[in-house]
């Protein structure tokens, strides 16, 4: 907290619980002062007063009293009284009133600005002798965030206000401002993060149509949605029969070759026309198939980067691949025209 | 300034760290403990808010990159593509645009303060020229980021500015191909000014932490100007104090780049560029963004040969000039104090700095022959050959009477009408404008260092604070005894 320069003034609950008994004018000597009372600050007012009526044992107050003014004074800094550091210091011993929790100091310091925002963490400097004093006084032009003081200072935690020790006006703000950054940081990651996925443009080519019709008995042609590969085959009888006549119990992945197939708008299916992804189970190489002359040790398809050998039926045979190949969604439009989609 | 380092690291690991690698330490002193001069004001936030949109820029940048093609046949679709197909492609695409005009904004503002301020003053000559050259590369960067998109003013932007490069004697022509890459803007050229559009900003983060270095190195200057004479009573440290007080200061200037971003974002660029480049068409107005008008503006008030240099070669030195002269300003202001706020007439002279740099802003977005007002109303001119064939012309109110007046005249006179308007021109505005740009560092500075008497200076900055402080104490009625 910077008091140099950066006038505040006691809030009006202050005010009130320490009601103000007189005030000094500037430079001047109270009339009827006493010996060791400060005067003569060449800045601001002052104001001088005692704890009046203190409404509830809640309340909270800190005063800053006159020895600490002293010490600035009396060694001739008057004029210096604004480059002070202040650090504030309680006194420990109760005083006359019950409800005055503490009271604050403001004495010099060799580090005002690292003793001063963790209060009592560092305050090296030890109660003065003059606590007792009945005579309070303090500047209005001082602000400082009374309840952190008194808490941690005061003799008694219980009647702080129900302030938990530690846990003050600044360690709201603190949280306030970390979840407020915290939140805009979520929000501002947000738009970074959803930019990487498919855009609306990618998203959009996401089916294809195909005529099946167009497909030679015992050929396949080979397709990409997306970048995506699939294969749309034209089985034989004979590779129609290998495929049924497979004792699926046997499979790796057992799937009959009904399954593998999707029925047209009539409900029955084409055995003919097989269509799988184009991608190997084990890490997605594209197996060869009849246009490349090798259809495997299984009369389907076979892929070259590990070796896994696929069926008439595009199931998995032999090799690392660990699924059959996906039949991907598709659905017939006409009798010859199958529309994929990823 | 920065004292020995009070850094203390707390846990194991800490300690193993920093007997490492004492990378905590170098944060704690540079941006947490580091002496701060108590007194500064808000024009010295602009550094942080500075940081924050070179943070920006790069961030929204590599996402841009991610989806933009660099190729004159997709450039200009795949930057439709950002904005409508791009999950929040707008916004990152808006965000980056008028990022750079938020950069240059808070840049100028840095600079001004700087000027006003003396911040270029020993011992910050390096910090300085080091911020030249920032801007220098900021420059360089926003003008190969703006013809990316491939829209007609950035194809025919960049035509001009590369064909000003063939000004230059001797090797003009040979940079201008360089430039290029081919006889025109092209693929070549699109593709090198976006490599070099990304790499540029890193260059530039480079030189800011050199430039972030040198300042930790003199400290902070102040608005008093003032050196700090004892650390503990003239500074604060950076954290909390101006951690907050930056901050608070970034969210503001966010809050200003939000409503462009989200209600005006296209109010700082111009319409002509979201029709795709046609280099065989030329937009009617070719104007730069507006934080490069000034010089655009004192490029073309340049429009006079001067001996064996031709205006076109002139323009292109006087704009570059116009940016070359702040790296020798340190050396041209011969006044010891700092801070302008000590010497009245230097004030007056950089307000009226500011008003130029600001009003060339405005020629360089008018038609350099346009007028700004006129000297009296528009009249009709009837030019004709007189009978020895010497040109010659008549002004007239009314249609009727010009026309009477050009049948009156016989056929070999040629008689023409035409409106005839008088006036003061952006193009005079423009010259004087950047007259007084140089007259104030060729002439103002150095002379004014030598013949104005500064007022006083307080004694330190604790003092200046309390001296502030306690004249506002005193404004506060007393009560009486
Ligand atoms: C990418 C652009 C830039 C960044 C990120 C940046 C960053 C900073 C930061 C963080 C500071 C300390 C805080 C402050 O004084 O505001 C600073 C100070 C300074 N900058 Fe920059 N800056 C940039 C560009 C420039 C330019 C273009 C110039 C001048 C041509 C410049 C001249 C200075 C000077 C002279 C200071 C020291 C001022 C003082 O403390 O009295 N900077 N800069
Ligand atoms: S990818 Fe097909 S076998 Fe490994």
């Amino acid at each position: 907290m910077n008091l140099v320069g950066r006038p505040g003034r006691f809030s009006s609950e202050q005010e009130r619980i320490a009601g103000l008994e007189g005030e000094l004018a500037d430079g001047k000597r109270r009339s009827g002062a006493e010996q060791d009372e400060p005067a003569l600050l060449s800045f601001g007012s002052l104001k001088e007063g005692r704890p009046a009526v203190v409404t509830s044992p809640a309340a909270k107050i800190g005063v800053i009293h006159c020895c600490a003014l002293q010490g600035a004074i009396g060694e001739g800094k008057t004029a210096r009284f604004y480059d002070v550091d202040f650090s504030p210091e309680a006194c420990s011993q109760p005083h006359g009133s019950a409800q005055i929790l503490g009271y604050v100091g403001l004495i010099e310091s060799q580090a005002h600005f690292t003793a001063f925002p963790r209060v009592g963490a560092s305050c090296d400097i030890k109660p003065r002798a003059s606590c007792g004093s009945a005579r309070y006084v303090w500047r209005t032009k001082l602000r400082i965030p009374w309840e952190s003081r008194v808490a941690e200072h005061g003799s008694d935690s219980q009647s702080a206000g129900g302030a938990h020790a530690g846990e003050t006006r600044r360690d709201f703000i603190h949280i306030a401002a970390v979840t407020v950054a915290a939140g805009g940081a979520a929000a501002l990651a947000w738009p970074f993060l959803q930019q990487l996925g498919p855009a609306a443009d990618t998203r959009a080519l996401s089916s294809t149509e195909v005529d099946v019709s167009k497909v030679p008995l015992g050929g396949e042609i080979r397709i990409l949605i997306g970048g995506m590969p699939f294969f749309v085959r034209h089985r034989t009888d004979a590779e129609i029969q290998d495929a049924r006549n497979v004792d699926i119990s046997k499979l790796r992945d057992p799937q009959t070759d009904d399954d593998r197939l999707r029925p047209k708008a009539d409900g029955s299916l084409n055995p003919a026309i097989l269509v799988t992804s184009g991608s190997c189970t084990h890490l997605g190489c594209v197996p060869v198939g009849p246009a490349q002359g090798t259809l495997g040790d299984f009369g389907g398809w076979y892929c070259p980067c590990h070796g896994s050998h696929y069926d008439t039926s595009g199931r998995i045979r032999k090799g690392p691949a660990p699924l059959n190949l996906p039949v991907p969604k598709y659905e017939y439009t006409s009798d010859s025209i199958i529309k994929i989609s990823l | 300034m920065s004292g020995p380092s009070t850094y203390e690291p707390k846990s194991g690991f800490t300690r193993w760290l920093d007997a490492r690698l004492p990378i905590a330490r170098l944060a704690y002193d540079s941006f947490v403990d580091f002496p701060t001069p108590k007194n500064l004001n808000y024009w010295w936030t602009f550094g942080g808010i500075l940081a924050i949109c070179l943070v920006t820029q790069i961030l929204t940048g590599v996402v841009l990159a991610m989806h933009y093609v660099a190729s004159t046949d997709q450039a200009f679709a795949s930057v439709e593509r950002i904005m409508r197909d791009v999950d929040y492609g707008w916004l990152i695409r808006f965000i980056h645009a008028n990022g750079a005009s938020m950069f240059f904004l808070a840049v100028y503002i840095h600079m001004f303060r700087g000027l006003y301020y003396g911040s270029y003053k020993a011992p910050r000559e390096v910090l300085w020229i080091l911020g030249c050259v920032i801007y220098l590369l900021m420059v360089a960067t926003a003008f190969m980021g703006y013809v990316l998109p491939w829209g007609q003013m950035s194809f025919h932007g960049s035509a001009v500015i590369t064909n000003l490069l063939g000004a230059i004697p001797l090797v003009g022509e040979t940079i201008k191909t360089y430039l290029m890459g081919g006889p025109a803007i092209g693929d070549p050229t699109l593709n090198r000014f976006f490599s070099l559009h990304y790499l540029l900003p890193f260059v530039i983060a480079g030189v800011v932490v050199l430039h972030v270095w040198a300042l930790h190195v003199a400290g902070n200057g102040n608005p008093t100007g003032v050196a700090v004479k004892e650390v503990k009573k003239d500074t604060v440290p950076f954290h909390p104090y101006y951690t907050v007080k930056d901050g608070f200061a970034i969210l503001l200037f966010l809050m200003l780049f939000a409503v462009f971003v989200f209600y005006f974002p296209n109010i700082l660029g111009h319409a002509d560029n979201s029709i795709e480049a046609n280099p065989l068409q030329t937009p009617a107005h070719i104007v730069p963004e507006w934080y490069l008008l000034p010089f655009y503006a004192i490029l073309r008030a340049i429009t006079f040969d001067v001996g064996p240099i031709p205006a076109k070669l002139l323009g292109v030195m006087a704009m570059f000039g116009a940016i070359l002269i702040l790296f020798v300003l340190p050396w041209l202001d011969t006044s010891k104090v700092r801070s302008m706020r000590y010497r009245p007439i230097a004030q007056q002279m950089f307000v009226l700095f500011v008003l130029a740099a600001v009003g060339l802003g405005f020629c360089g977005a008018n038609n350099p022959d346009d007028l700004i007002f006129k000297f009296r109303d528009d009249k009709l001119s009837v030019s004709y050959a007189d009978t020895n064939g010497v040109a010659q012309a008549r002004l007239f109110d009314d249609f009727s009477e010009a026309k009477a007046f050009q049948s009156s005249l016989p056929p070999t006179a040629a008689a023409s009408i035409e409106v005839s308007s008088s006036g003061f021109k952006w193009l005079w505005l423009s010259q004087a404008l950047s007259a007084y740009y140089f007259l104030y560092f060729l002439v103002v500075l150095p002379v004014l260092g030598i013949v104005e008497k500064p007022k006083p200076r307080p004694a330190s900055i604790a003092d200046s604070v309390h001296r502030r402080s306690k004249s506002a104490a005193g404004a506060v009625p007393q009560a009486a005894e």
